[in-house]
């Protein structure tokens, strides 16, 4: 057994000095060239895993039962020298952001030499051919030129391919990747992780692989272990775990996944009232405003075109779902329709009235009847503030409720968004994310809006939240008739609330219509290439298993 | 939340120790014209006179009683740096928040502003400042204010420009909402911690420059008393009467050891709080 | 104990700076009874007073801007004013005036060179003082001056003036080889013991001895240095202790304690020294305008007592309001007593019966002990219900400071003003009405006081004359025009291994003529 973790327990002191347990009695075991999902919502204990297979805990946690034989060897009684050792060279790690686990001021290569130097003992010239040879490894077209960057230089699937050769640098017997793909796009994740199984062959490692998705963990990984609350609630063959979970926790993950298959649920079409659209966008342009110092005179870079003739309308009552990876133009398109920017040129009518001004400027009936959600719960929530006082705000700003009034209005929005009352003197930090989203969303509806706007509303939450925070919009949006701009990068989630779908790529339109034609038939290859990347695989890639049984059959 | 805060401070001897002392000098600063029988600037004794069941610490070179004088040394120093760091915040406040919010060319402007105070070493600018305004206590306040309100307003603006970006601002945008308002309601609550920790951290640095002010003759006036004059007026006697300096250094340093002690205790209580409520998980 | 401490101890009093005169009167034999000092080696000394014109000078090396930094090291007057301030003949041997005082004739020493080697003649002379009676107020008094031969000048002076040699010894009116008026002086060429040879009076000036001097013998330093620590009392005595200067003038009473009792430092007690003057301005509107208010401040002022705080036992005199310092034998004691009920009787039948508050009082540590003074005195003032806010100035441009424009305006500050002790001519000329020092003194009382001074002027004979100056004290402290409470006694210290430096009450006229080491 290459490795093999035996009643890890990993804890760690809290504020009030309370010893709390991160990871309880995980047992675990990782053959050669085998693949390890481990899979888990935020807060499950996942991460402090990874690092303890690593004999390495954050400060002020401890690792305090248990032992991890790498090779027949306890690696935790080992000294801190001969641990260090083993870090990056035997066992590597992948962390999550890529940017932060790279030094910013220094070129990559630099730094994939310093593993290879620590490690092997190699020249610096011998350090260099063996990165640049990494850097070509993991599919990278030129090498030489990427050695020579600073990560600020890279795109984020680059700097994940960076990361991932200078963990791969010294070969390692097993390589844990702690959901290395989470920050980037569903394509380009796509790429890294064929890249990631095609290392694993040819560089005969063992992986370990930490992730939330359930589709990631079905595309790359052998067998799984599902986590909750420090414990492994379930395990075994990938394959089989998703056909028939055991557990109950298990079978609620799976569910609450967005399906873009066409054997998921499909949301029922909205008849088409057949007035005119809300909103009615033509030849949207929308060019990034001039870079400069800000003084006159001082030079200037001409913005980038991040919409390129944009027309699109949303119907009464429905739902438009707006597609596309970072980059694509699609939080530009919220942008302007909101007013947090300037309009570019093109037009844009709302019910008849043009926007074209910024929000500031525009009536307050207009601001109060277009209303935003973003992206981050925590973010959008003053944290400084009572949950009560910042619903209460709009509905002062808007219909000068008094401050009774408000609240009482306050607290039956809560209810309506299944929060009880009492959480109007909690503040957001307080809060789950879950039940934050909820808070904006409610704080969205206390202006009684016509058009709500949705810039990735789920994507910062776990999948099972998610499945309830998109239950609540589609019924408060059932009862109220608001209309809805709704983004995300989710296929899945897009389904779920959209009639209508665009696809957007490099500020352009890829694929537009009903959201049932589109998915079932893209007639665009970038359209198919994202349902490619979110397609649920929970039955694409035969376990290594199941090809030794098919080869035996 | 404010209870684990409070309840990390009581368990830091360190933090505890420094809000005792800390507390013993304000008690001392504001009880002291009550706390021995002579006046600050009485000629109680004849000079030089050493520790005696009439003058504890015996008196100071002008016969004046030095326990009282030790006692009321404080108060103007703590009084005059109080003053002018609050003037600090308020105005590094306001300024800061104007730079961040509105950007552009009141950002440039003032941080511009910024950057030159910064060139200019605070000793040098007081050093210009005081004789050219004429020596006198509110002088002392606004050059005081002068020489912390550009590091208030840089931190405050570093973190109003990550304040800037966050939802809850946009939303209020959406909304409609003055500038004002927006400053007022969305920052101002965001950054009042960092406004106590900067007070705090500013309050002692303050206080040693006004005492090396008096020092160096540019602070209070005699026959005040004050810490850093005592130490000015002594130092001559330091091979003959070492405690006429000795005193009001132990004073000071105790007072800002605290200061500090309670601060970094404090902040720690509050700050920490806040970090491992956003990295949780 | 060495013969130096001794010395220092005997020095200690006004009877002993006379016996000290007595042996320098026949310093030629006593010379050759004891051993005769070993000439060579060098002094370092230290000056804490702070020279204010050295800062505004054009040129440093002209006597104008040495002040009493270190005159008589390079230049000489015609006469010397001696430790007991008693005239001792420099470059003049001797002089004679007429029956009006008005008309001088000074015969001057033969034989006398310049550092350059240039005989000192009568044309030289006249030349200085054709430079000094515009530039020196002390010498405008004198109308002309004349050449009579090669060895002899005759004074004219505007108005008698019986004390006109104490004026030859002002550290003004130093000797300088002839030229125009705007160029004598430039040069930094006196007829002195040393010769200037390293220049930058805000920091030091080196000096060699002059091989050309006319006191033959003297001095027997090679080099001397005077190093400017004005205002920085403490720099100069931590240099002192460290060796880097062998002597301090002018050093505070107050660090006087750690130097008693060491056998390495010698304690050099001066009869006398500056006193403190506290200007009472009289402008319109002031509340000086009002007697009462001066003679209560004068009340209420326990003299003695300030000078044992600030001075310690042996450190200072006590004052008696008029510019005349205690051992000047015209002295005469201050008259009232400390009086606080007479203050606030005073201040209430000015109208101020519920106290005072007077315009707030400026100094500058023009003396390290200035702002003690000040601080008592407020003190004092406050338990006769007068309240006197102080505030300390730095001491460079205090003077134009305090001045203001009083030449026009006759408006200056209620302020510090020092005095230097000299010859009652001069001082008790203070207090004249058109001075600022005395707040432009005016009324019946000051006119009387200026009559009989001019009559003092053109009294030759000394008893008389002390008859005059007794009544013009009289009336100075009948109508207090200023407050001069305390002075101070200069101290210098010196290493053990120094002897001839004799301390003076006026710190311009020390000479170094005499120093040796041991």
């Amino acid at each position: 057994m290459l490795l093999d973790v035996k009643n890890l327990t990993v804890g760690y002191r809290t504020d009030d000095r309370q010893f709390r347990i991160a990871v309880d009695g995980v047992s675990l075991a990782l053959d050669k060239g085998e693949t390890l999902g481990i899979a888990g919502e935020s807060g499950c204990g996942k991460t402090t895993l990874a690092r303890a297979l690593m004999a390495y805990t954050r400060p002020g946690s401890k690792i305090v039962g248990g032992n991890v034989f790498l090779d027949g060897t306890d690696i935790l009684a080992l000294p801190d020298r001969q641990k260090h050792a083993i870090r990056g060279s035997r066992i590597a790690m992948v962390p999550q952001n890529p940017l932060s686990s790279l030094t910013f001021h220094m070129r990559v290569g630099a730094q994939i030499d310093e593993i290879v130097c620590r490690h092997e003992g190699l020249s610096r010239r011998q350090a260099q051919e063996k990165s640049v040879a990494l850097l070509a490894a993991t599919g990278m077209p030129e090498p030489d030129a990427i050695y020579r960057r600073y990560p600020h230089e890279l795109s984020g699937g680059q700097r994940q391919r960076v990361v991932i050769a200078a963990a791969l640098a010294c070969r390692p017997g097993i390589l844990v990747l702690d959901e290395p793909t989470t920050a980037l796009d569903k394509t380009t994740e796509l790429r890294v992780l064929e890249l990631v199984s095609q290392l694993r062959e040819q560089f005969d490692t063992a992986l370990v692989y930490i992730s939330h998705d359930l589709n990631v963990i079905a595309r790359v990984c052998d067998r799984i272990c599902v986590m909750r609350d420090g414990r492994v609630i379930e395990a075994g063959d990938t394959r089989k775990t998703f056909a028939s979970p055991v557990h109950g926790y298990t079978r609620r993950l799976l569910d609450a996944i967005p399906r873009v298959n066409a054997s998921g649920p499909v949301r029922p079409l909205r008849a088409d009232s057949g007035e005119a659209p809300i909103l009615e966008v033509t030849n949207l342009k929308y060019r990034y405003p001039a870079t400069g110092l800000g003084i006159p005179f001082s030079p200037k870079k001409p913005g980038t075109l991040a919409v390129q003739d944009l027309s699109f309308s949303i119907n009464r009552g429905r739902t438009l779902g707006l597609v596309g990876e970072s980059g694509s133009g699609k939080s530009t398109v919220a942008s302007v329709i909101s007013g947090i920017i300037p309009p570019g040129s093109g037009k844009i009518a709302f019910d008849g009235v043009p926007l074209n001004r910024a929000a500031p400027e525009r009536p307050a009936d207009l601001r109060r009847r277009i209303q935003m959600v973003f992206q981050d719960p925590l973010s959008s929530l003053n944290p400084r503030l009572s949950i009560g006082r910042i619903l209460m705000r709009p509905l002062r700003v808007f219909f000068a409720m008094g401050h009774e009034e408000a609240r009482q209005e306050a607290a039956r929005l809560l209810e309506r968004m299944d929060m009880r009352a009492e959480l109007l003197d909690r503040f957001p930090r307080q809060l789950s994310g879950g039940q934050q989203q909820r808070v904006a969303l409610a704080r969205a509806f206390a202006a009684r809006p016509d058009l709500i706007i949705c810039d990735e509303v789920t994507s910062a939450l776990d999948v099972s939240v998610q499945a309830s925070v998109l239950d609540l919009l589609l019924s408060m949006q059932a009862e109220s008739g608001v209309s809805c701009l709704f983004i995300s990068h989710d296929l899945g989630v897009i389904k779920r609330v959209a009639d209508d779908v665009i696809v957007l790529q490099s500020g352009e339109v890829r694929d537009a219509g009903p959201t049932s034609d589109v998915f079932t038939a893209p007639s665009h290859p970038y359209t198919q290439l994202l349902l490619e990347a979110t397609r649920n695989v929970f039955d694409v890639r035969p376990a290594a298993s199941d090809e030794a049984a098919l080869a035996v059959q | 939340m404010l209870k684990k805060s409070g309840k990390r401070i009581l368990r830091s001897p360190v933090t505890m120790i420094g809000i005792a002392v800390l507390t013993a000098h304000m008690a001392i600063a504001a009880l002291a014209p009550w706390l021995t029988p002579y006046g600050s600037s009485e000629l109680a004794g004849m000079p030089f006179e050493p520790p005696s069941r009439e003058f504890w610490l015996g008196t100071d070179i002008l016969g004046r009683d030095y326990l009282t004088r030790l006692l009321m040394g404080g108060r103007i120093t703590i009084s005059v740096a109080l003053c002018g760091v609050f003037i600090a915040i308020v105005a590094g406040a306001f300024f800061g928040l104007a730079a961040a919010w509105h950007g552009g060319m009141i950002d440039e402007v003032i941080m511009r502003l910024v950057d030159t105070k910064v060139a200019i070493p605070s000793i040098l600018l007081v050093g210009v400042l005081i004789p050219g305004f004429g020596q006198s206590v509110p002088v002392l306040i606004l050059v005081i204010a002068l020489v912390y309100v550009s590091g208030v307003i840089r931190t405050v603006r570093a973190l109003a420009l990550t304040i800037a970006p966050q939802g809850f601002v946009t939303a209020a945008v959406l909304r409609g909402e003055s500038n004002l308002s927006i400053m007022c309601r969305e920052f101002l609550p965001n950054v009042l911690d960092l406004l106590c920790v900067e007070f705090a951290i500013r309050m002692s640095s303050a206080i040693l420059l006004v005492s090396s002010l008096s020092f160096l003759g540019l602070g209070i006036s005699p026959p005040t008393p004050d810490w850093g004059l005592m130490v000015s007026e002594g130092v001559g006697y330091i091979h003959t009467d070492p405690w006429l300096v000795i005193y009001p250094s132990i004073a000071l340093s105790t007072l800002v050891v605290a200061l500090n002690l309670t601060t970094e205790g404090v902040a720690n209580a509050l700050g920490l709080d806040a970090a491992r409520g956003m990295t949780k998980g | 104990m060495t013969t130096i401490s001794r010395r220092a101890v005997l020095k200690a009093s006004a009877w002993s700076a006379a016996a000290a005169y007595m042996a320098r009167v026949g310093i030629i034999d006593s010379a050759s009874a004891q051993p005769a000092p070993k000439p060579g080696g060098g002094l370092v000394y230290a000056v804490t007073s702070p020279n204010n014109r050295l800062g505004d000078a054009t040129n440093g090396l002209h006597p104008h801007n040495w002040i009493d930094l270190a005159n008589r090291t390079c230049y000489n007057a015609l006469v010397w004013v001696d430790e007991n301030l008693e005239l001792q003949p420099e470059l003049a041997t001797s002089w004679e005036a007429d029956d009006g005082q008005e008309v001088w004739e000074v015969d001057l020493r033969e034989g006398v060179e310049f550092h350059d080697g240039s005989e000192m003649t009568s044309k030289d002379v006249v030349s200085s003082f054709e430079f000094h009676r515009t530039e020196t107020s002390f010498a405008r008094q004198i109308a002309s001056v004349e050449a009579i031969g090669n060895h002899k000048v005759r004074f004219r002076l505007t108005e008698g003036n019986s004390e006109f040699p104490y004026i030859l010894a002002e550290y003004h009116c130093m000797i300088m080889p002839a030229a125009e008026p705007d160029k004598i002086g430039l040069s930094g060429i006196g007829t002195g013991p040393f010769k200037p040879v390293g220049f930058d009076p805000r920091r030091s000036i080196k000096m060699v001895a002059n091989e050309r001097y006319w006191r033959t013998g003297h001095p027997y330093l090679e080099t001397l240095e005077v190093v400017n620590r004005g205002g920085q009392m403490e720099g100069a005595v931590n240099g002192f202790l460290s060796g880097q200067f062998d002597a301090v003038t002018n050093i505070d009473p107050g660090f006087v304690r750690q130097f008693q009792g060491r056998d390495d430092t010698s304690i050099v007690y001066a009869s006398g020294g500056d006193q403190a003057l506290m200007i009472l301005p009289k402008y319109d509107g002031s509340p000086f305008n009002d007697k009462r208010v001066r003679q209560a401040i004068a009340a209420a002022i326990d003299r003695d007592r300030i000078a044992r705080i600030v001075y310690g036992s042996d450190g200072g005199w006590v004052g008696n309001d008029t510019p005349l310092a205690s051992s000047d034998p015209n002295f005469l004691a201050y008259p009232y007593k400390y009086d606080t009920e007479r203050a606030r009787a005073l201040l209430a039948e000015a109208g101020y019966p519920d106290g005072i508050t007077l315009p707030t009082f400026y100094f500058a540590p023009y003396w390290p002990e200035i702002p003690r003074i000040f601080q008592v005195m407020s003190e004092m003032l406050r338990e006769a219900g007068i309240t006197m806010p102080i505030e300390e100035r730095p001491n460079d441009g205090y003077r134009q400071w305090r001045v203001e424009d009083a030449e026009g305006t006759r408006k200056h500050r209620f302020a510090y003003g020092p005095v230097g002790i000299r010859n009652p001519g001069i001082s008790l000329y203070r207090m004249r009405p058109d001075n600022n020092e005395s707040g432009y003194w005016s009324g019946e009382s000051a006119e009387r006081y200026m009559e009989l001074y001019a009559k003092a002027l053109v009294t030759g004979d000394p008893s008389a004359r002390r008859e005059i100056y007794h009544e013009m004290q009289e009336i100075a402290f009948e109508d207090a025009p200023a407050i001069l409470p305390v002075g101070r006694r200069n101290i210098l210290i010196h290493k053990s291994n120094i002897a001839g430096l004799d301390n003076h009450p006026q710190a311009w006229s020390i000479r170094f003529d005499e120093v040796h080491r041991l």
